[in-house]
Formats: C-alpha cells, structure tokens, sequence
C-alpha cells in the first residue's frame, strides 16, 4: 500500500526538495486518482493494475483476466468511470487493458459500474447451470465468487434459448470439458495460444453462438492437445478441467514441491486428501514455470502409489529374488561389502547415484563411497548425458554450468538451440522457446530432424548426425570471415584467439559442406543472425553431448558464444537443457570419480587433504572409474561390488548386450528402486525406495537454481527415503552417519561445497536461489559477468573427426539411427508408463523417410527389422520427412523394443559420454513373426 | 444541380474500363502526386481539404494521416474498408462497381501519400462479383504501369491487393478486419495500440473506407481547398448517400454537405417524395446503427431550425434530439411502419452479427432480441419496454468495439422516440397475435410485416 496523500505531492514540488534532485524529478511523479484519492502511477500500468496495486486485488471484480496472460478485455466486469476531471463527466473503460492516464480520475465503483458489472454477470448466468452445489469448483469459482460480489438475487430475464445440453468429453486420460459452463472468456484459447502455443483451442460461431472448440471440433483425444492443461487452470469454471478435478478445493491441503521429470524444475502445488494425492496444479508465482507446466508434470503423477510399488527389500537366494526384512538384506550386504573390500580392496566397489535423487541423497551417496568404502568409484547418469557440457564449459570458462536463466529469454534478441527437442524434452521452456521463434524473432535451430521448434525458426540447419564440430566450425569461420567478431571481448576476456583463429581460417569449406550436407550459404546466415544479434542465447541438449565429439562441441558453442561477445550480461550465454531434474545437482554435489563435492579436483593435494579433513577418513588421491569403465572393469575382474541408486542401466545405457554381460559378472549387485526394473531384475540386493513426493530435500534445475521439495505424502509402506538407506548402509559399515534429513545435510554440504556457502534450507524460500550463493545468502541470475572462473575464457580449436562407429560400420550398415524423446514419456517411461500417459502415447517407432521407406517398400505402421553390429530389433516404421533421407530415429521409451540392443559402446573421447546419437544400421521389412508388431 | 466530384462520369459509357477512365481524365492524381509532390504536400492537401471519414465515424482523414507511425525500416500499410454491410449502406458497392479504377486511383495515390508499397481493399464476401471487377481494373493498372515497380519512373513501388472477407459484418471494425486479412477470425483488438502504430502485421497501418479514398482524387487534382470550399463548415465536400425504404426514386446520390434534408427527400433531383403520396413517419439518417428520428426532428432540429444533410446538424441536440450522418444510408419510413417490428429486424441483425467476443454484446445482442421477439409475440409486459432500456444502457460504449453501440443505439433512439407504440403492443398482448387486425382496430396504419 503506496497510498500517497495530496499533501506529499505538494510537499514535493517545495523548491528545497526540487533543489536537492537533479532536474525536475519532482515534478515526473505522476499520479491518478482513484475515487478523488491520488496515488502513484507507473509508466505503462493498466488501469486495473494501478488499483490492485494501490488498494488490493478484491476491489475490481474480473472474469476474463488471468495472471500469465495478456490483458483481453472480453468480459468487461472489470470496467471502472474514467473522468479528466474531478466528478466530471465520466466514460466506461475495460479497466484490464487500458493504460492509465496521469492525472485522471478512477471511479472503481460507481452506482453506474456496479450496475454494469450485475447486468453483465446476470447476462452470463441466463446461460449457466445453476448446479453450483454439485459442481467440482464449488468455492473455487470465479465466477461464483464475482456474482456473489456484485450482488446477484435475481435473473431478471426470462428463460430462453440455452446452451446447457451441451455434452461433455471424457474422452480423453486427463483433460476434461463441459462446455454447458462455459462463459466465453476465452481464457482457455489464450493458455493455449500464449502459454503453450498449441492453437488447439479456439472459438467457433457468432456472437450467442460462440463456442469453444478443440482442433476441428473434435473431442481432446482426438485432437492436437498435448495435455499441458494450462486450458483447465486458466478456466474460471469447471467447463475445461481434467479427470483429477484439480480445481476442486473441497478437503484439500497443498504442499508445494518440485517436479521430478526434466531439468526445467518446475514448482507444482499437490493437493492430497487424507495423505493421499489428489491432484497437481502449477503456481502462478513460480519464477521457474509461472502457473505452467506440462502433461509428465500436471498429471503423470499417478505412478507414486502403483500396484507394481517394490514395499519390500527383496534378497537373491537359490538364485530368486525373494522378500526379506531390511535387516536380513543390510546384513547381506554388508557381510558382502566388508568381504569384498578385505580381499579385493576398497577399488574393487563402485557407486552410480542417480540425477533423480536429492542434492542431499547425491551427497550422502558419494560420502559413502568416498568416505566409508575408500574409492572414488563414484559416477552418476550426467556421464550418459550431460558430461561433456560440464567438462567443456569447464574447459572454456571454468564452470559447467548454465552461464544465464531462463527469464533471460525476455531480453534476448536471438536463440540458437543446438541438439535438442524442448518441445518435447524440457516442454515448459520449449513452449518459451517456440512462442519466441513463433513471433518471427531471429531464431536458429540446428538438429538432424526437423523438430517442432525448427518448423518456426529463421534457419534450421539439418545437418547429419555426428558433424556437429564440422558444421559450429564452419559457423565460426564465416562469423570471422564477415568480420562480426566482438574484438574487444575477445581482446578483454579471452585467451588463444589468435591461433584459434588461424586455424578455423585454414578449414576446408568445401569439405566441411560434404560432410554436414548443410548448404553453406545457410550456415554463412545463420553465422550472420547469431553473430549480429545484440543479444543471443544458445541452448543446447543432448544432440551435442551425445557424441564421439561431444566435449568438444561444446567448447565450440562456448566459442561462438565468447567470439561474439554474447557471455555475462541478460539474454545471452551458454544454456545447456540439463535432462534430469538433479543432473546438474548430482554434479554438484561430487558424484564424479574425478572431482568431489563442488568440483574440487580429487587428485590435487590441497584438496585431498581438505576432504579428508572434512569426511573424517582416509581417501584415495587418484580419480576413480566413470560408468564405462564400471563394466569394462567388472568384465575384466576387476570389479566385483556395484551400488546403484534409482538408475536403470541395463535398459538405458548402449549396448546392452554388453551391460548385461558386466553386471553379471558381479558378486554383488544392490539396486534401489521403486519399480522392479530389468536391472532391480539382475540385483543381489533390492531396497524398496521412496519416490520424490514422499521425500524431502533441493533439486538443482538446469539453471542453477536449488529448489526445496517438499514431502506431500509419507512414504509408501514399506519404503525409504534413498538417503536414508544410504545412511542406514553407512552406519552399518561402521561409519557414524546421522539420519537422512536435508536440513543438516545442506548446512554440512554448505561448508564443503564453495558456491552453496549461504544455502540455508530455511531460507531457500518457494523460489529456491541460484547458485553460487554467497555466505550472506544473495544469489547468482547470471555468471561470468567481469571475469570466467578460469580467468580468461580459452579458445581451443579441435577439428572434425568421423565417429569410429561410421568407419568401422558405415559401409556395411549404410543408414544412421538417432535416438530422440518424445513429450509424452520420460526416458525408459519406469514412471510414465505406470500413468495416464500410456494411453496418449503407446510405442516406439521408427521415423524414417519417404524416399527410404519407398526403397524398402516399407509402409507406414508396418515393422521394419533394424541391424547394427551389435544385434537387431523390430520397430513400427512412421513414414514421414522429419529425417532426411539415409537417417533413421527413434525414442527408447519401450524398452521392450530393445533399441539398445544396437546403439554402441563407443564413447566421447573426453568425457565418455556414450554416442546415443550416432548407429550405424541397415533396414529391410520385418519378416515371419515379427511382422505383426505383437512382439512389444 | 449539385456539384459532383466522385459520380461526374458515372453515366460514360465504358467508364468502368480503362480506356474510357483513362479519357474523362483519370489517374491525373496519380501523376501529379508522384511527379509533382512529396508525400507530406499530399498529406497537406487532404488536410486542407477538410476531409473526414466517410464510413460512419467522420474522423477528419488528414489527421488520421498524420498519427500514423513512421519507424525505421518498418513496412507501412494501406486498408481500404469495402466490408460494406451496415444495412441500409450500399454507396461503395455502387462506387465500385460503376467506376472501379477511382478506387484504384485513390488507393495509388494515398498509398504514396502514407509511404506504403503494399495496400490491401478488404471486401466483403458477398460483393464477390465486384472483387472481378476491382481486379481487372488492377490488372489494367500494372499493364499501364500505374502500379508495380518504379511508377512512372518515380521510383514509387506499389502492389495492390484485394482480399475478400467472410462475409462477417464485425469485419467491418476496423481491427477486426486487420485480423480478418491476417488470415485469424474477425474478432476486434483492444486499443491501444491503434492500428496507426500497431496495425496489419503490427506495422503502422492506415484504414479508409471507400469513399474517403476516391475523394482523395479530387482533393488532388483541384486541391484541398477547392474541396474545401463545397459544403457547409466543418462537412466539407461531397457525400455519397445510399436512400432506400418508401421513397420514390430510392437509390446512390452524390450530394454536396450542407443540402437540407427536406430538400433530399422531397425534390425530384433526389428522391422525390415518399411513395404512394404517403406520409413520411421516421427516418434512419446514417446506416442502421445511427438512432431512428421521426419526422418533425429529421426534417427540423429541437430547436426549429432545417436539418441539414451535414455531420453537424444530423447531430444537432446529441442523441435527445438528434443522430448522425454514419455511412450514409438513408433510410425513410413511411406511415405504414411498424417501428418494434422494425427494430427487430435490426436487433436481430447485431445479434447475429455479434462476434462474441465480449460478455455485454454476446449476451446483450442475443436478449434484446429475445425481448423483443417475446413483446411481438404478445407475451411483452411494460416492464419489459424498461428492460429493454436497461439493457442497451448497459452494452453502450461498455464493449471492446462499436458493434456494441450500434446495437445499442436503434433500441434506445426506438423506445425514446416511440415508446407508446410498444406500449400498445404490451397493453393488448391477446389481439396482438394478429398484428394488421390489431393495427386496424386501433385505426393505425398497417405494418409492414
């Protein structure tokens, strides 16, 4: 409350305040007047916003408006008297979308306006259901809410034609609608346009006619819906909800968590009733998502108390898996870790954590290994995926992280997104980055397939898998050929330019354009959008990393990111779209075999010493194994203990023939998990764990920021926390370990890790902080902003090189398979299988094009038979140009498929992340059996 | 004989045809401007000239020129409105199809004035067979070098398009038109930004009715205070007026402003009197949106003075006593008219053509109707004369657009003006089932049914 009194503004304008400002500052505030009052106003402001700031959100009624939308002025209840004169003569303005004029005189609640708003509120109720007592908003209506306000008694108009026979769709898993409810506010058809950017929704007939359609009016399940269900949040009634009845307040409480799926860490407030949960909405206050989410997010929760819940530890005997106390299953284990550890030694034992757990679970997890066993044999599913974006961001800037936000896509003038599908992958921030390239603005996506994203951008550069070095070089080489580069960036913050220059000069064009298939003078145009953009932001995902060259495409999109001066300020830098919800924590939080707790070097003396002090026990001072070398080593003997912790490597990671063959050469497997997954399958040891709504803890999303979760149910019976199992294992092994609680984890973590200095699991707030925190607890929006980490950014020029997997392979198997996501599922769908999304999305397929399916007489829908040199799988073939001819891809969301049965061990040379992206195969038509498509 | 600037050659054989056009001295306007003026002269002259808009709002056109935004390297449009479709208007269906290349001349020489090289006429779907002729006369423009690139070696580039609406008559607001020819449906913006700053794509937009942009062809070749000198203060010019309803000779004048009414109506040079010796009853003076005048207010103001054919004096005594000039049409009513069922018909009208998209209009449209409709089906009481009252206070000017207001404006203008005819209809709700028994009973002219 601003209220500003009349005689302030007098007091202002006195020639000694005038005096102490420079120029007439006094005299610039303006101000307006509500019911003869003057307050404040601000440049820009609605009228409505300038009275709901002033006097709070209750004093103008509105139907129509909405938080994460554009004014529209449809339903005008929100209309106010604008006078130019005290009690002068007055006009009606919509007050949700006209700008409010200085010195003007707001009457919010004239005898006139409130005879309006009730016209108009009795207007809409002659066409609404008078059920209010039944229906699921009951007490959650706005709709109730402003006719209450405004006074309604009586209808005063007699019954006519309706709309109430209206029928509903249940058509689909979640999204519901009963359009009898309707009040033609089309807050529905702006969620879908401005928030989701669908155009799914949208309104058909003429005035008392109009009506809300899906698509062509046909039901959701038929129609383009990609179950966001921004549409049924932004709904004032019950007309668009979704079968959880989220909007439903009666006998709810709501905890507010982070979700588990992807990296974009969006805020979800869960309703339960009676410790169960009911359904999952996204707040409007949210920094991360804004009231929005997507369908894995809103709806795919219903997994959590699944039937197929492992509730019990499970222990191999006689070779069977059977339920065991957790006593008998911790004394298994540790009779087996103490035996393996005396005779082999602590390097004979490894750990995977996993990107889904807590920050405080990874620390926990790599302290066990570290600290209690005595090895860093300590890695974590980033190693499959983003660890080449950590080791060449730290090669080039000294972090590995996302250098700015996401908010930052407000202020920047170009986006370049390398690698990666957000619309399917990280769909909130994909939804960003559509509805920016949608609005025309400079936008550049470079990808294999043409991705929803590259349908609306400037340039798609559809290059061939594996020549994402040949293709960001010749970027450079015209960025410096056209002489855009930032010289005195360049001259100021960087290191090696001269020599990277010379030889991104010396590069062979010609070839370079052979082996990419991308025409040059399209790269040449996107070098020139990307490099003359006052601000641009690339991002990129797993198409980059994902590759014999991974580590080294990334330095390169660091490059052109330092070339152009395009680091440390709002709206430009290096955003890597991290694929887990914790892939960025686990990192953080020492789950590397080479770096500890906050990066810190294991093998660097200081170091060693410092942790060793910290943990209070004896570590090695030599890097440990990454997960490759995990299976090379147990292949060869020289492993024999491996710990998993809610990872699923046998239907994840490449060739699994291979993994298979590893993981059974172990004396011991533990896995926790909470479904039996083909690994839990192969384990030793199961322990039932809890899932992410039954625990507490931070998750760190792609940009640095720590967000609280926040238990919403207790865990399943049955069940623990990963943490506290870990704990538990680290008592047991003779270590004093307090149980799992993230509030002491973090106040340990925070003296360990550097950047988590000031984080204070009381002061993370709903919002969570960006990391690096410093110790009096402010936070970091943007790195990099004077000096990188490593003081000067490097330059380091590496050539393009083809993937061993195409000159080994390429001749015999001529097509090249990629592997992508698909919105609907989450990696080997453990989760989203076990939910509604099932339904909407079924199977895997094989995209292929039109051209190669015509060669190979392949129809679409039919099975198509795919070779590598590892082995061969059975797929439906989709028919379609998204893949250029003699390139092939497909998600792995059914493991059933066994598509990692072909893709290959070979590795980033760096960081050794395995080349998902890049198989060599060869296809025919599916014969005898397996042509009918039964066998998934 | 007043003077006529837009129909002088209406009557030329072949005049729809270049040739002809080109003989009675066509295209000079383009060749002046372009050869002999700068845009902003232009822009002058139709200031001077006092020009205001001739589709309904009569904002002065050289004003509007001048809002228009001029950012750096940001294309800039012309909109011609030819989504012709207030009832009782057809002066630019009539313009067009008679003298087709007046528009194109106009929209040439405009287009130059604004610093446009791409211009739009958006017409309404049902003049489907005008959009023929309109696109011929291009085709014979860019063959004789008056549109494409470098325009008479000016250096001047137009292209000119025609678009054709849905047949929606809230195409016709002028935003919801600039969404219709996006390609999205016709539903209006809210303002601001005005089409002058944010307009077709977001450029800087100007849109003119049909007419205004044919005057600008005289305006040019004689000069804006030559122009100016015809008519009567501020209504400078000439106006064209669509007259229909029970006149004798119904039909498209060109009238210089200032003519009175009495004059129009009565005189053989324009409509000549009422048919069938009848009594002139009420008149609706501007397109079916403007308010509904009996005969003593249209003829003369409250205040006993003539009523000109003039923005001005229509409006003489605000809606009380008075209308507006609107588009235009002229619509009189002779004594045989039944005004509740007069205005259910055009009650009818805005509810059908109601986009929807704002609560006060959908709802409102749908029930003045429904209100009416139960009144002619004598089941009306007077409280539902009041509601109806009610109803139009609250839809007018609480909308996003004028379609609202045009709603609005018949019912209020009826029921102050005519009040007791609806109060018969309510009072005697059981004879009114046979509406011509019951008005012979009451020794009333018959309606019109």
């Amino acid at each position: 409350m601003t209220h500003v009194k009349e005689k302030d503004i007098t007091a202002r304008k006195t020639p000694d305040t005038a005096n102490t400002l420079s120029g007439n500052a006094a005299t610039d505030v303006k101000v307006a007047y509500i019911d003869n009052k003057a307050y404040e106003v601000k440049d820009g402001e609605t009228i409505l916003s300038f009275i709901r700031r002033h006097l709070g959100h209750d004093l103008v009624p509105t139907l129509c408006d909405a938080p994460n939308l554009e004014p529209f002025g449809s339903c005008r209840v929100c209309s106010v008297d604008v006078a130019l004169t005290e009690n002068g003569n007055v006009k009606t303005q919509a007050s949700c979308h006209t700008p409010v004029m200085a010195n003007s005189y707001i009457y919010p609640s004239s005898e006139r306006i409130q005879k309006l708003r009730k016209n108009i509120i009795e207007l809409v109720l002659t066409d609404h259901p008078l059920d209010c007592l039944t229906c699921e908003v009951n007490n959650n209506c706005e709709l109730q809410t402003v006719a209450a306000k405004v006074g309604i008694r009586k209808v005063r108009y007699p019954e006519g034609k309706n709309h109430l026979d209206r029928k509903k769709d249940m058509s689909h898993p979640y999204m519901t609608s009963d359009f009898s409810k309707c009040i033609n506010c089309f807050r529905c058809v702006r969620a879908c346009d401005e928030v989701q950017g669908q155009f799914v929704l949208s309104m058909a007939g003429r005035g008392f006619e109009s009506h809300i359609i899906k698509s062509s009016e046909v039901s959701f399940k038929e129609s383009d819906c990609v179950s966001c269900g921004a549409c049924a949040q932004a709904c004032p009634t019950s007309a668009i909800s979704d079968v959880f009845e989220s909007k439903s307040v009666a006998n709810v409480e709501k905890t507010r968590t982070v979700c588990t799926y992807c990296g974009v860490g969006c805020n979800l407030e869960v309703a339960t009733i009676g410790g169960k949960i009911k359904s999952i909405q996204a707040p409007y206050d949210a920094e991360v998502n804004g009231g929005h989410t997507c369908l894995k997010g809103r709806y795919a929760f219903g997994f959590y108390n699944h039937q197929d819940r492992l509730k019990t530890p499970l222990v191999r005997k006689n070779g069977e898996l059977v339920p065991a106390t957790w006593n008998e299953a911790y004394d298994y284990i540790e009779k087996e870790l103490k035996r393996i550890k005396s005779d082999f030694g602590p390097d004979y034992i490894a750990g995977i954590s996993s990107a889904r757990c807590t920050n405080e679970e990874n620390y926990l997890m790599q302290k066990f290994i570290r600290a209690v066993i005595g090895t860093n044999n300590i890695d974590a599913c980033a190693r499959v995926c983003h660890s080449p974006t950590a080791l060449g961001m730290q090669r080039t800037f000294g972090t590995g992280a996302a250098t700015n936000s996401i908010i930052d896509l407000k202020y920047t003038d170009c986006i370049m997104v390398i690698g990666a599908n957000p619309t399917d992958g990280h769909p909130v921030t994909g939804a960003k980055l559509k509805q920016f390239a949608m609005k025309d603005k400079p936008s550049i996506v470079i990808d294999p397939r043409r991705t929803e994203l590259a349908k609306y951008a400037t340039v798609h550069l559809q290059l061939r898998p594996g020549t994402n070095v040949a293709l960001l070089n010749m970027m450079l080489y015209y960025i410096i050929k056209e002489g855009l580069e930032d010289k005195q960036f360049i001259e100021s913050r960087t290191e090696g330019y001269e020599d990277f220059k010379n030889e991104i000069l010396k590069l062979n064009i010609d070839e370079m354009e052979r082996v990419t298939g991308v025409n040059r003078e399209l790269v040449r145009k996107a070098a020139i959008i990307y490099a003359s953009a006052n601000n641009a932001m690339s991002f990129h995902g797993l198409g980059v990393t994902e590759h014999s060259q991974g580590t080294f495409t990334v330095m390169l999109i660091a490059d052109l990111a330092m070339i152009t001066g395009n680091i440390g300020r709002r709206g430009v830098g290096v955003n890597p779209l991290r694929g887990q919800n914790n892939v960025q924590g686990t990192a953080d939080m020492g789950c590397q075999p080479h770096q500890g707790a906050g990066y810190l070097d294991v093998t660097n003396p200081e170091y060693h010493k410092k942790y060793e002090a910290f943990y209070h026990a004896k570590l090695p001072n030599y890097a440990g194994y990454k997960i490759p070398q995990m299976y090379d080593a147990a292949l060869n003997g020289k492993l024999k203990a491996l710990w998993l912790m809610g990872e699923d490597n046998v239907q994840t990671d490449p060739n699994t023939n291979h993994v298979r063959a590893a993981l059974e050469q172990l004396d011991l497997l533990v896995v926790q998990e909470i479904f039996m997954t083909e690994t839990a399958k192969m384990a030793h040891v199961v322990l039932p764990a809890s899932s992410f709504l039954e625990k507490s803890g931070t998750f760190t999303n792609g940009e640095r920021r720590i967000q609280r979760v926040n238990a919403v149910v207790k865990p399943i019976e049955g069940t623990k926390p990963d943490g506290q199992i870990v704990a538990d294992i680290m008592n047991r092994m003779g270590y004093k370990q307090t149980d799992y609680d993230p509030k002491t984890l973090l106040e340990e973590i925070s003296q360990i890790v550097p950047f988590f200095a000031g984080v204070k699991w009381d002061e993370l707030g709903d919002n969570g902080k960006q990391w690096p925190v410093l110790p009096d607890g402010s936070d970091t929006e943007i790195l990099h902003t004077e000096t990188f980490k490593r003081g000067k950014g490097k330059f380091a020029y590496n050539d393009w090189r083809e993937s061993e997997e195409l000159v080994t392979n390429g001749r015999e198997f001529p097509y090249i398979l990629t592997t992508n996501r698909e919105l609907e599922h989450y990696n080997a769908g453990t989760m989203t299988r076990r939910t509604g999304n099932n339904e909407i999305l079924t199977e895997d397929v094989l995209m292929i094009n039109p051209e190669d399916a015509k060669t190979h007489a392949i129809k679409n829908g039919e099975m198509v038979c795919v070779i590598s040199a590892r082995g061969k799988i059975d797929v439906k073939a989709k028919v379609t140009d998204e893949v250029l001819p003699g390139i092939l891809s497909s998600t792995f969301h059914f493991p059933e498929i066994k598509m990692n049965d072909l893709t290959s061990s070979i590795a980033d040379s760096e960081a050794l992340c395995p080349e998902y992206k890049v198989v060599a195969v060869n296809i025919r038509k599916s014969k005898g059996k397996y042509k009918t498509g039964k066998t998934s | 004989m007043g003077k006529k600037l837009l129909l002088e050659h209406d009557n030329v054989p072949g005049i729809q045809g270049y040739d002809v056009y080109r003989q009675m001295g066509g295209y000079a306007s383009v060749e002046k401007a372009l050869k002999t003026m700068n845009p902003n002269a232009v822009v002058e002259e139709v200031k001077k000239s006092g020009l205001r808009g001739r589709g309904g709002a009569g904002f002065p056109t050289g004003m509007k020129w001048s809002f228009l935004a001029k950012p750096d390297g940001v294309p800039r449009h012309l909109v011609c409105n030819a989504d012709e479709s207030e009832p009782g208007t057809f002066k630019d269906r009539y313009l067009m199809s008679r003298i087709p290349h007046l528009l194109v001349e106009g929209m040439i020489t405009s287009s130059f004035a604004l610093g446009a090289n791409t211009s739009y006429i958006y017409i309404r779907g049902e003049y489907y067979y005008i959009v023929r002729i309109l696109e011929k006369a291009i085709a014979e423009a860019y063959a004789h070098g008056w549109l494409g690139k470098n325009i008479l070696g000016t250096g001047y580039n137009l292209d000119l398009y025609v678009q054709v609406g849905g047949g929606a008559y809230i195409c016709g607001e002028e935003t919801a038109l600039l969404e219709s020819l996006e390609g999205k449906r016709g539903n209006p913006r809210i303002k601001p930004p005005f089409p002058a700053v944010k307009g077709l794509w977001e450029r800087p937009t100007v849109v003119n009715n049909v007419e205004t942009i044919a005057a600008v062809v005289p305006i040019v070749n004689n000069g804006g205070d030559a122009y100016a000198a015809i008519g009567v203060g501020k209504s400078t010019g000439t106006k064209l007026i669509s007259a229909s309803g029970h006149l004798n000779k119904p039909g498209v004048y060109e009238i210089e402003l200032g003519l009175p009414v009495e004059e129009f109506i009565y005189s053989e040079e324009y409509c000549g009197g009422i048919r069938n010796g009848r009594e002139l009853k009420a008149v609706v003076a501007g397109g079916s949106s403007v308010p509904i005048l009996p005969k003593h207010l249209i003829l003369n103001t409250a205040a006993g003075e003539p009523r000109l054919m003039s923005y001005e004096s229509l409006a003489d005594g605000g809606f009380v006593t008075g209308t507006m000039m609107g588009s235009g049409g002229f619509i009189a009513m002779d004594d045989t008219t039944s005004i509740v069922k007069n205005l259910y018909t055009f009650t009818r009208f805005y509810h059908h053509e109601s986009c929807g998209q704002c609560s006060p209009c959908r709802e409102g449209t749908a029930w003045m109707e429904k209100v009416l409709h139960k009144i002619l089906d004598g089941h009306g009481t007077l409280a539902d004369v009041d509601l109806l009252w009610d109803l139009q206070k609250n839809i007018e000017g609480k909308t996003i657009c004028p379609l609202g207001e045009a709603a609005a404006w018949p019912v209020a203008a009826a029921i102050r003006h005519f009040r007791t005819e609806f109060e018969e209809f309510v009072k005697n709700p059981t004879r009114i089932k046979d509406v011509k028994h019951y008005y012979r009973l009451n020794n009333l002219p018959e309606p019109v049914m």
